[in-house]
């Protein structure tokens, strides 16, 4: 029963990151000039695979080198998903950033002009 | 209304064709002068050598900054890190179309240099998207491109978009 809700609770978590993912890289297509937000999607990516290769240690699909995969997922993926986050949204942070600078600027520019 | 319009110029005369373009514009509203491949120093001095009220004109100046020449003295300019940033020079049109009163033209020089910068297909879905959205905000729209380039896929595509073409 235990493993039946755990199982169900894996899958649940797997359909949302997909979601998840899929909505976060329709927000890159908006603005495809910026490459940061697809690695964001990389990272969300890389936690739907997470939960899916917990799906398959579950389900015992992965054998004898389910060890190995279940150190990776302990040690690697966690690191891997917090660089794509931290180098993602770092390069989003700095496009913020100069847009209101050019918001501001845009205004001052604009102001001269009409003198 | 407003109308797009794609002036395809020679580059053997392509300062006289940019002035005497800016000059006819410059009586009919305000300019928003995007550009891309020269400094705006150099092109202001010449448009004061074509006798144009450059002070009346907004600059956005994608280059300067690349190459590391600013002129703080221009007051009418926004610099813009480069012309990679399409995002950049879209927020930039468009605040400050927001902040100009009156009747106003946004000239694009060049979508040659944009081509240089950016690939065929971004630089086409930029192009769309600034022409839709000036007729939107009833603006006057002008692109500049090169002669050479007429063959490429993307000036073609922005040839069937826009209201009138002309050759110079």
């Amino acid at each position: 029963m235990v493993e039946l809700l755990n199982v169900s609770l894996i899958i649940v978590n797997i359909l949302v990151l997909l979601g998840v993912v899929y909505f976060s890289y329709t927000i890159y297509c908006y603005n495809r000039a910026n490459k940061d937000w697809l690695v964001v999607t990389g990272a969300l990516l890389l936690m739907a695979l997470r939960s899916l290769l917990s799906l398959f240690v579950e389900f015992g699909f992965l054998g004898k080198i389910s060890e190995v995969v279940q150190r990776f997922d302990l040690l690697l993926f966690p690191l891997l998903i917090s660089i794509c986050f931290f180098w993602g949204l770092k390069g989003m942070k700095n496009s913020f950033e100069t847009f209101s600078v050019i918001q501001k600027k845009a205004k001052e520019v604009s102001k001269e002009v009409k003198k | 209304m407003s109308k797009s319009t794609l002036e395809i110029i020679n580059s053997g005369k392509y300062l006289e064709s940019v002035s005497s373009i800016v000059k006819n514009k410059s009586k009919e509203g305000q300019i928003i002068y995007i550009t891309t491949n020269r400094l705006v120093k150099n092109l202001i001095k010449h448009f004061k050598e074509s006798k144009i009220q450059v002070d009346k004109i907004l600059f956005i100046d994608c280059i300067s900054k690349r190459v590391g020449k600013i002129d703080e003295e221009i007051k009418n300019c926004l610099f813009l890190e480069s012309s990679r940033s399409l995002t950049s020079i879209g927020l930039a049109i468009t605040q400050c179309i927001k902040n100009l009163s009156g009747k106003k033209i946004v000239i694009l020089d060049s979508l040659s240099t944009l081509l240089i910068y950016n690939d065929e297909n971004t630089t086409g879905r930029f192009s769309n998207f600034l022409i839709n959205k000036m007729k939107y905000k009833e603006v006057d729209f002008v692109i500049f491109a090169l002669k050479i380039d007429l063959d490429r896929k993307i000036i073609k595509h922005i040839v069937s978009c826009s209201d009138e073409v002309k050759e110079w």
